[in-house]
């Protein structure tokens, strides 16, 4: 998990912590601290809706783990990762929202107005905007488990300083295995990509970029089979999935971006999800339970891009608030649709 | 209208409109490797150009104006190699593999189109305007202005296309006469200095344009300047106002519509005709939000680059 790699940009220590059992009553709870959190955030707290975020325990989202960000428009020299995801959290502090280092445990969506249990205490919204985003998806395989945190990572970013001068395997032919490899360069010795297919699946300036990389090398057609090593990471065992071939590659670490899983966990049985474990929506950001919407990645399994994140987490706020200024009285919400 | 050709360049995609929607569609187009062209009439043509103090763009935490907004979103753009050309769409070839768009300056060719014109457009048409179309009414200084040549003009408009086109007028022109609806100018300030001391314009405050007057062609034009009426020869009208409709009439009905004129699109902002996709306020969506009009315009760059390489399903990784 991600979480285990905090190098929040900015930690969050509201001035006016929750008090124990505290039942505060919110216009908005906004589940999640990432782009489309955020976003909704800046806009409920725009529309001067009384706002407040459990943004969990990586502030910021998916950006804050992030070198570099290229394409969020207005920014033509890039900007790090960590500085666009302290600049969301200023401006939704700036806007008058509550920001919580804290996330929630167990969601009630049957209830009027919503509870949300959390580590800490229980809030309650009268509507609620889920923004939990997405988590980096796990190969699983022997010794992944065992040897996370120990030389198996999913956060470059985080833990890339950590192999100065040593060999590391990228898992994963996507955009972020390309450009997570290209940025271990900068530490490691040789990046190792190893991809199960015989092309890779990058974007063009990504490929472009790695090709061009003297430390990169590829192994396509390639799978990892089992991570070796002893108290930390020595090796993976890996089989060429066209002649049947298995080796070991020594490595000091290794790092796995496979692809994403939606955090959806808490909403079964409450919210619609679809096959893949995504909330299903309509294009307003609507789930099936009035009162609460959706933003950001884990109602999108397509693009995936920091700024559709954005406009999603800003059209949910505007929702919310439409949806306030319909039902002022939370008693009369109309209820869940049957799932 | 003549019309010359700019050369042979075919280019992946051309997008009508430089706001929010159209120049964050080209940073994705460009920097996923297509040939992208932009087609604007300016920083301030658009509905994001003339805000001013922009606080909720989330990352810029502001007070920035719209136009420095766009003029960013753009600068990054042409970074990855997007090309802008200053010009007003004013026909569309759709169907076929090969799109045509005509401007002002040339015929632009693409093997897609994303259309994020904007919703500026004009709701009514002056009394005379259509009758006399080609007939001394026309929309492009650029293509028509020579026809002028020591004539008088009148000029509707207050932004800095408005402003630019009267300038290029006054090469041509005897008499520049500048009807502006509000009563001061809305361009930016060196356009708007130009314009005011320039000796062959007359400038006409709080104007409004009632009527086209001519059997043939143009002959006058009637007016209300700070409430005064007047009537003044004139044998060209180029006319820049401002409303609140989806900007497609250049498109002369290929594209189906809403009843409000918006553009239809399907969820992957593709209209009716393959390859020709939209995003942005023409989809009178969520007007005037320029984080919402960027996430639509990133979404219909990616469509195209699916379009282009037949792709089954968009790359699902989130990138960087």
């Amino acid at each position: 998990m991600l979480e285990l790699h905090l190098t929040a940009p900015e930690r969050e220590s509201p001035a006016s912590g929750p008090e124990a059992g505290e039942t505060g009553l919110y216009d908005l709870i906004v589940l999640g601290g990432g782009p489309a959190g955020l976003t909704a955030a800046i806009y409920a707290g725009r529309a001067r809706l009384k706002t407040l975020v459990l943004t969990g325990y990586l502030p910021g989202g998916q950006p804050a783990n992030t070198d570099v960000v290229e394409n969020f428009p207005a920014f033509p020299d890039g900007v790090a990762g960590p500085e666009l995801a302290r600049l969301f959290l200023q401006q939704a502090r700036r806007f008058g929202a509550r920001l919580e280092t804290d996330e929630a445990v167990r969601v009630d969506f049957s209830t009027r107005p919503f509870a949300i249990h959390t580590h800490k205490a229980t809030y309650q919204g009268r509507t609620v905007i889920v923004a939990t985003g997405v988590v980096p998806r796990r190969l699983g395989v022997p010794g992944e488990d065992r040897f996370f945190g120990r030389g198996v990572s999913s956060c470059a970013t985080c833990d890339g300083f950590f192999y100065r001068d040593r060999d590391v395997v990228v898992v994963g032919g996507g955009d972020s295995a390309l450009a997570e490899g290209i940025f271990l360069t900068r530490f490691a010795r040789q990046v190792t990509i190893v991809h199960r297919r015989d092309e890779l699946r990058a974007t063009k300036i990504y490929q472009e970029r790695a090709f061009a990389n003297p430390k990169i090398r590829f192994l396509l057609s390639t799978v990892v089979e089992e991570i070796l090593g002893d108290q930390t990471v020595n090796g993976v065992r890996v089989r060429n999935v066209k002649t049947g071939e298995s080796r070991i590659v020594e490595t000091d670490g290794v790092f796995i971006y496979v692809g994403m899983e939606p955090r959806t966990e808490l909403f079964v049985g409450q919210l619609e999800l679809n096959e893949q474990g995504y909330v299903v929506s309509d294009r307003r950001q609507r789930t099936n339970v009035p009162g609460v919407f959706v933003a950001g990645d884990v109602q999108d399994p397509l693009y995936r891009q920091i700024v559709v994140a954005a406009g999603s987490g800003a059209i949910a706020a505007m929702e919310a608030e439409k949806f306030l200024g319909e039902y002022p009285d939370v008693s009369n919400q109309p209820g869940s649709k049957a799932l | 209208m003549f019309q010359i050709s700019l050369g042979a360049k075919r280019y992946d995609v051309i997008v009508i409109g430089g706001g929010p929607a159209g120049a964050t569609a080209a940073l994705y187009a460009a920097r996923a490797g297509l040939a992208t062209l932009v087609i604007d009439k300016g920083l301030t043509a658009g509905a994001l150009g003339t805000t001013g103090n922009i606080v909720n763009y989330p990352g810029v935490p502001g007070p920035i104006s719209g136009a420095e907004l766009v003029r960013r979103i753009r600068e990054q753009a042409a970074s990855f190699g997007a090309e802008f050309v200053n010009d007003r769409a004013l026909r569309a070839e759709l169907a076929g593999p090969d799109k045509k768009i005509w401007g002002g300056q040339g015929v632009y060719t693409g093997r897609a189109v994303i259309i994020a014109t904007g919703a500026l457009g004009r709701t009514q048409h002056i009394p005379g305007e259509e009758r006399l179309l080609g007939r001394g009414v026309s929309y492009c200084a650029t293509c028509d202005g020579a026809f002028f040549r020591e004539r008088q003009v009148a000029v509707a408009g207050n932004n800095d296309e408005a402003a630019e086109e009267a300038l290029t007028l006054t090469r041509f022109a005897s008499t520049v006469h500048f009807l502006s609806p509000t009563p001061v100018l809305q361009a930016s300030p060196h356009l708007a200095g130009e314009l005011r001391s320039h000796p062959r314009v007359v400038f006409y405050p709080a104007a409004r344009l009632r009527e086209i007057i001519g059997t043939e062609r143009v002959e006058m034009v009637r007016f209300t300047s700070e409430g005064k009426e007047q009537t003044i020869p004139v044998e060209g009208v180029f006319i820049y106002l401002q409303g609140n409709l989806p900007i497609t009439d250049f498109l002369e009905g290929q594209l189906p519509t809403s009843e409000g004129g918006c553009l239809l699109v399907d969820e992957h902002f593709q209209t009716a005709i393959p390859g020709v996709f939209a995003a942005g306020d023409v989809l009178c969506r969520h007007l005037k939000q320029a984080v919402i009009a960027a996430a639509e315009g990133a979404q219909a760059a990616m469509a195209v680059d699916r379009y282009l390489h037949g792709r089954e399903k968009l790359r699902p990784d989130w990138s960087k």
